[in-house]
């Protein structure tokens, strides 16, 4: 286990590395990055172009600004923000909170939702409710997040006035953003469930202990469901990711204070230290995930610890 | 030899058939593929059928309702804000939608088979490289990172298309690698290389078309997320830039008249939906028939 941990462990630092990498030359695609940022007004000036060229260290060679951004990452320095003018590290942990309550929210309301509705479709397949979940579940996932929030704002505020339309606050303002977040997800999970379920209520373990005499709750929730976890533990890994993801969209339709709102002003302002710090740190979040799961299976299941 | 592979390939690797499910549903492919063929026929032919201009409007005729809501035949679907013709807007963004959504997946599919052929059939130090490659991008947040670039390089079509490509191919080198690998050690594999083939004969004619089944369910699936990205990209207003159609950027302008005129906003969101979910039907049918352990992707 120890040696297994240690190679996934690597795995993990060497993809670290290569994202750097690439999210250092993704923020210089634009090709000359101080000309736009200079003002309008002093575009024309070349001495203080130079100035603003060298007070952001872009007078030295690519490589060069690759290894001193690394550096100071290594000490804590992330750089600062063009617009801000305020360490980006700390302006990403301000927003971080908001995006990650938001994400859990989403996650909850997947795993909630998601997941009996795939058993209890699989317990009745082609009954009335299967096939309406089956619709609602085709339909869901091909319906895409800002079209489901605007649906919802239209319904259930312009029209009911039942709930509030923008900002964080009580619980009331997580409902519709986690619900446009978690809808393609709840689809997801819950087919996925169903076709899970499906195969291990087929097996013959299942049978034995309905031979057993097992209660029939016992035997879905208990026997039939943990077998069928695997698969459905590692979508709705993925799912958390996708939510970190798809709140840049979320977020910016609800005025909500995340991460996500903040690279889009980045973006728009071309604040390019901002852009680096979210883009390398949420793909760094997310490589974390992935090892942990990794890790989660590996010591569930030993198969995995030898097999590869 | 080239006869060989399929009879080996069935008769070497165990084939679990598929339970199957949403069964009613799948019985009705006719549905999806009819939805496709319209919009495919829409956008190709955009610049014939459109009935009135897409980009020009006439202020005066703004806002007016869809003709099952009161409007009349000449603005079938009405007019937006600025007194455009909501149908040719239709048409034209699914002339957008196609041409990304069809060049993103030809482009990432060709990259993507060529990484996974050369990394699962040469193993070594190839593999390792382009193995770290692919778990890099696949860890990157695929919209955070697109609408970084698109933020640097400028909106437009071919950014577009480019950005996704070069996001995309991973997924497609992620599982295709994995299937190399299986096919690479295949008993007919081995009999032609003894025959005296060479590596790219190899890989071309002998692994290649054992990939074709897989490749073609992560097409499909990558075709409707390729679409929807457009969509929300544009919605962003960091994809197609107006005045050009999308779908996308004809929902984000519907927003501000949602309380007035909802049909503004809801007859593009439908347009998305219906077309992904014809999409998503149809790799649903694709993976039953071609490749049943992706049932549960």
């Amino acid at each position: 286990m120890v040696r297994y941990i240690g190679l996934r462990l690597g795995l993990a630092v060497v993809t670290v590395f290569g994202i750097s990498i690439v999210v250092f030359s993704l923020a210089r695609l634009s090709g000359d990055v101080t000309a736009t940022l200079i003002p309008p007004e002093t575009a024309g000036n070349p001495e203080q172009y130079e100035r603003l060229k060298k007070d952001l260290g872009l007078d030295k060679s690519y490589p060069e600004q690759y290894v001193i951004w690394v550096g100071n990452m290594m000490q804590g320095d992330f750089g600062d923000s063009i617009t801000f003018r305020e360490s980006t590290l700390s302006l990403y942990f301000d927003k971080f909170p908001y995006t990650i309550r938001l994400a859990a929210a989403a996650f909850v309301l997947a795993v909630l939702i998601g997941i009996p509705i795939g058993v209890t479709t699989a317990l009745r397949p082609n009954s009335l409710w299967d096939r309406v979940a089956s619709v609602v579940a085709l339909l869901g996932q091909a319906s895409p997040s800002f079209f489901v929030a605007i649906l919802l704002i239209f319904f259930l505020s312009v029209k009911l006035g039942w709930l509030p339309t923008s900002g964080p606050g009580g619980w009331k303002n997580y409902v519709m953003p986690a619900m446009s977040l978690s809808l393609f997800s709840i689809a997801a999970l819950a087919r996925l469930t169903r076709s899970a379920m499906l195969e291990v209520l087929d097996r013959d373990h299942i049978k034995l202990a309905r031979l057993n005499g097992f209660s029939e709750r016992s035997i879905i929730w208990r026997h039939a469901l943990k077998n069928a976890s695997i698969p459905i533990l590692t979508l709705a890994s993925l799912q958390f990711v996708f939510f970190i993801s798809g709140s840049v969209v979320i977020e910016t339709i609800f005025a909500w204070p995340g991460i996500g709102q903040l690279s889009i002003q980045a973006i728009r302002s071309r604040d390019y230290p901002m852009v680096q710090t979210i883009v390398l740190l949420t793909s760094s979040l997310v490589v974390l995930i992935t090892l942990a799961v990794d890790l989660l299976y590996a010591w569930v299941d030993p198969r995995i610890r030898y097999g590869s | 030899m080239t006869a060989l592979p399929h009879e080996a390939d069935a008769a070497t690797l165990p084939v679990r058939r598929p339970r199957l499910s949403f069964g009613w549903v799948r019985s009705l492919p006719k549905l999806p593929v009819a939805i496709l063929v319209i919009v495919l026929l829409a956008g190709v032919l955009a610049p014939l059928i459109q009935p009135h201009d897409p980009i020009e409007g006439d202020l005066s005729l703004a806002l007016k309702e869809p003709v099952f809501n009161g409007g009349d035949w000449d603005y079938p679907l009405g007019t937006d804000h600025q007194g455009r013709d909501v149908l040719s807007r239709l048409v034209a963004g699914a002339r957008v939608s196609i041409l990304i959504g069809f060049s993103v997946v030809i482009g990432a599919g060709t990259i993507g088979v060529v990484i996974a052929l050369l990394a699962g059939y040469l193993g070594g130090w190839v593999d390792q490289v382009l193995s770290r490659l692919t778990d890099v991008l696949l860890s990157m947040p695929f919209l955070l990172v697109a609408i970084a670039v698109v933020g640097a390089v400028g909106a437009g079509v071919r950014n577009l298309m480019l950005i996704l490509i070069f996001m995309g191919w991973a997924q497609y080198a992620r599982v295709l690698r994995g299937e190399v690998l299986r096919i690479r050690n295949a008993d007919f594999v081995r009999l032609a290389r003894v025959n005296g083939a060479g590596p790219v004969r190899l890989m071309a004619l002998h692994i290649f078309p054992n990939i074709t089944n897989t490749l073609i369910v992560l097409a499909t699936l990558q075709l409707g997320t390729t679409i929807l990205i457009e969509a929300t990209l544009s919605f962003l207003g960091l994809g197609v830039p107006p005045p050009e159609a999308s779908w996308g950027g004809m929902l984000n302008e519907g927003r501000p008249y949602l309380t007035t005129q909802p049909w503004m906003a809801l007859i593009p969101g439908i347009t998305i939906m219906l077309t992904v979910l014809a999409v998503n039907l149809l790799g649903d049918w694709l993976r039953l028939r071609l490749d049943p352990r992706f049932r549960q992707l």
